[in-house]
């Protein structure tokens, strides 16, 4: 047979390398969560609290985009208007989407590629709790006044610039011990071009989160040494640190943090087909080269004012079209060969790539100069004091690339959520709540950036200034519904993981019963130690050379 | 019938040494895209201190506050220091891959004392430059986080390359394994090259 000889249940057998040593008592309750390195329980931690985290970034993008209307000081106060724009922005990177997809990836790559367990499972563990610790220390930082570039209480903005840097290297930390994992411990007849797309895609997306975030912690800490030590300066004068920080949150580098959800569509996209993905390593080339050309740690507009509107970001913003549209040629591709079940995760895969590829497309004009889009539109918000201090260094036309980038993330990670759900849960989700998500997050979507893209033209058309309450109004609903879908995604994971513990039936290994990566021979969840002794994979689809019955290698 | 349901077969004896172990260098990847990590950070800081440095001489403006001096001797000691920790550390690994632990020792000493003298140096160094932060200027904001933060990483790897000698000492580490220490000697060498970009970028062209 073509793949494994690992049988999927009793009838082969099987070196079995779960077992645990004699006397060893499996820790239950809180200690199983709190002291737990395997990585099942890590990723789950991490995609909980990411969902959590996420409803707040976008409720907090809501009420940014809210404080557009009228003056800007009606609902929050000129004084927190800044501050939410801030937090909500760094929110939006830092505590939903690059956990969210570290989280799937800790709990999903290790089964892809035939491991037992992430590499180094104690710090990827330790990169966990660092992150939940941070993530709660900047949001406290920003409660006591701490928000970055405010002028606020010094001490607090040195709390939440602490925070930054704990984040930073967490996520650090975190992408290493998937990527090594991917490197160093697939099993034995897994190339690399024979890796799952998901796991391929974290490759390439793990590698350039370490070195931008490595950047980005060099800002962050550049300004909390001036912000401590150098207060004369001019990086820890607090109009300035902000516009330090923001190339983070703008194009190309927001893309590299949505590069999972190209493998995660891929994967689902060949799930649901059913058959084999042809020309298998144009995909994963496409992978590898929107990773390449969505690395932005070097535009940084601080430093180098006019950054966005050098002909190498520009030419690089309109190269990313390039390998979406060869997903997307891959992907229709595949649902022609063979005979696709329109399950949510797929539907949601496919919504999440057009609304990249929309993103994608937005990001041209943005660096063409002649057209002002980086314009903090002071026509518009003449009287509006509070929009234009949230607007220095980030112009509304990226605040729709954002919120558009951001929620096609939130997408791909309902898919991905929904198509491991046996894995992640046990079972899985009920799959009428995953096309509601569609709706929901397609609606909002849309809702969040147009209106937003629209504004950022208004100092080139004044007839936009009137409509700009609106607009904004608009926005802020985008942005709600984009909260409550991230809601949704997690409401009934959460609910099918407690119903599982508590005695719930669980599904098969192959749930889908079309699966064809290593995930899904394993347990529906996985027990401790995932698998037993694999055979030798001789191709990217071993379940599929197993139902061919083809010959071991 | 695939290669890891192999059946016993017959036992070969010969005088053979003994094949590597076959597994995964894990530790050693790990590090890599860590230092891959450590190599952008001083990347952006360097880049912003060159870029801020030319903008500032470009308007016309010194870029080293009046009345400071920064020294090359102390640089340059240290340079020759972690240049040389750098063969030491090769030594190291070098002879723990011939099973000659004695040796490897010795050149884990060396490497930590050369270590803990750059350390050492660098106070000295901020000591006698006299380069106050309070200053109205980014100068001193730079040089202190780039090369404070290479004493921190300095500190790191030292502690790393300590870690895995007391694992040596252990006897973890032997021909057919040595993973831990080509990791730690990988991650030493990392910032040795950081602190050639800093001697050339801060100390050389000021």
């Amino acid at each position: 047979m073509a793949i494994t000889e690992t049988p999927t249940t009793t009838d082969a057998p099987v070196a079995d390398t779960r077992a645990t040593p004699a006397g060893y008592v499996e820790p239950t309750g809180l200690g199983a969560v709190l002291g737990s390195g395997d990585h099942k329980t890590v990723g789950r931690l991490y995609i909980g609290f990411s969902l959590v985290f996420g409803v707040v970034a976008f409720a907090l993008t809501g009420l940014s985009d809210l404080q557009g209307i009228g003056d800007g000081g009606t609902l929050l106060g000129l004084s927190s208007a800044f501050p939410v724009f801030t937090l909500g922005q760094l929110s939006l990177v830092l505590l939903f989407a690059v956990p969210l997809f570290l989280g799937l990836a800790t709990a999903i790559v290790p089964l892809q590629v035939g491991a037992n367990t992430v590499a180094f499972p104690r710090a990827a563990a330790a990169a966990f709790w660092t992150w939940l610790v941070s993530g709660g220390a900047l949001l406290c930082a920003y409660a006591i006044d701490g928000a970055i570039g405010s002028g606020g209480n010094a001490e607090s903005q040195q709390l939440a610039l602490a925070a930054l840097l704990g984040l930073a290297v967490a996520l650090i930390i975190g992408s290493v011990c998937v990527v090594t994992t991917v490197v160093a411990l697939r099993t034995e007849g897994m190339a690399l071009d024979r890796v799952p797309f998901f796991s391929w895609s974290m490759l390439v997306a793990g590698g350039l989160w370490a070195m931008t975030l490595g950047v980005f912690g060099a800002n962050v800490l550049l300004v909390l040494i001036a912000s401590k030590y150098g207060t004369a300066s001019k990086y820890a004068v607090p109009f300035n640190q902000w516009p330090q920080l923001t190339w983070l949150v703008a194009p190309p580098a927001i893309f590299s943090f949505a590069i999972p959800a190209l493998g995660i569509i891929a994967d689902s996209a060949t799930t649901f087909a059913g058959a084999r993905q042809p020309r298998r390593g144009a995909l994963l080339f496409a992978i590898g080269l929107f990773g390449a050309f969505s690395f932005g740690a070097y535009v940084q507009p601080f430093f180098n004012p006019g950054a966005w509107h050098q002909w190498i970001v520009v030419g690089q913003s309109a190269l990313l079209v390039l390998p979406l549209l060869i997903l997307l040629g891959g992907i229709a591709t595949v649902l022609r060969a063979g005979s696709p079940k329109l399950a949510s995760p797929l539907i949601l895969g496919v919504v999440s790539l057009l609304l990249l590829l929309l993103a994608a497309l937005v990001a041209i004009p943005f660096g063409i100069q002649s057209l002002q889009l980086e314009a903090p539109a002071d026509s518009l918000i003449a009287a509006n004091q509070a929009l234009r201090e949230a607007a220095t260094g980030t112009p509304p036309y990226l605040w729709g690339i954002l919120g558009l980038v951001a929620t096609a993330i939130a997408v791909a990670g309902a898919a991905g959520v929904y198509l491991w759900a046996p894995k992640l849960t046990g079972r899985r989700l009920g799959d009428g709540i995953g096309k509601l998500l569609v709706l929901i997050l397609g609606g909002g979507a849309l809702l969040v950036s147009v209106p937003l893209f629209i504004v950022g033209f208004a100092p080139r058309a004044t007839g936009i200034a009137d409509s700009a309450d609106a607009l904004f109004g608009a926005a802020a609903a985008g942005a709600t519904l984009v909260a409550l879908g991230v809601l949704v995604i997690a409401a009934p994971m959460i609910a099918t993981r407690i119903n599982v513990l508590t005695g719930g039936r669980t599904d098969a290994p192959d749930a889908w019963g079309t699966g064809q990566t290593l995930e899904w021979l394993c347990d529906s969840p996985p027990a401790t130690g995932n698998f037993g002794t694999l055979a030798t994979v001789t191709s990217p689809e071993p379940l599929l050379d197993l139902a061919d019955g083809g010959d071991a290698a | 019938m695939a290669a890891t349901h192999l059946p016993p077969t017959e036992v070969v004896v010969n005088d053979a040494p003994e094949a590597p172990i076959a597994r995964p260098r894990v530790l050693m990847v790990g590090t890599a895209f860590a230092v891959a990590a450590l190599l952008m950070t001083f990347a952006g800081l360097i880049g912003i201190y060159l870029s801020e440095r030319s903008a500032t001489i470009l308007s016309g403006n010194a870029w080293i506050p009046d009345g400071v001096v920064i020294p090359l001797n102390q640089p340059n000691v240290m340079l020759f220091a972690l240049l040389s920790s750098s063969i030491t550390i090769q030594w190291a690994v070098d002879a723990v891959r011939r099973d000659d632990r004695q040796q490897a020792y010795l050149a884990l000493g060396i490497t930590v004392v050369f270590g803990l003298a750059v350390v050492n140096m660098a106070a000295y160094l901020y000591s006698v430059m006299g380069l106050d932060m309070s200053v109205a200027s980014i100068t001193p904001v730079l040089i202190y986080t780039i090369t404070g933060l290479h004493v921190v990483v300095l500190l790191g790897a030292i502690v790393f390359v300590g870690l895995m000698a007391f694992r040596a000492l252990g006897g973890q580490y032997t021909s057919r394994q040595y993973d831990g220490l080509s990791a730690a000697a990988l991650f030493w060498h990392a910032q040795v090259i950081v602190f050639v970009g800093i001697w050339y970028a801060i100390y050389i062209t000021k």
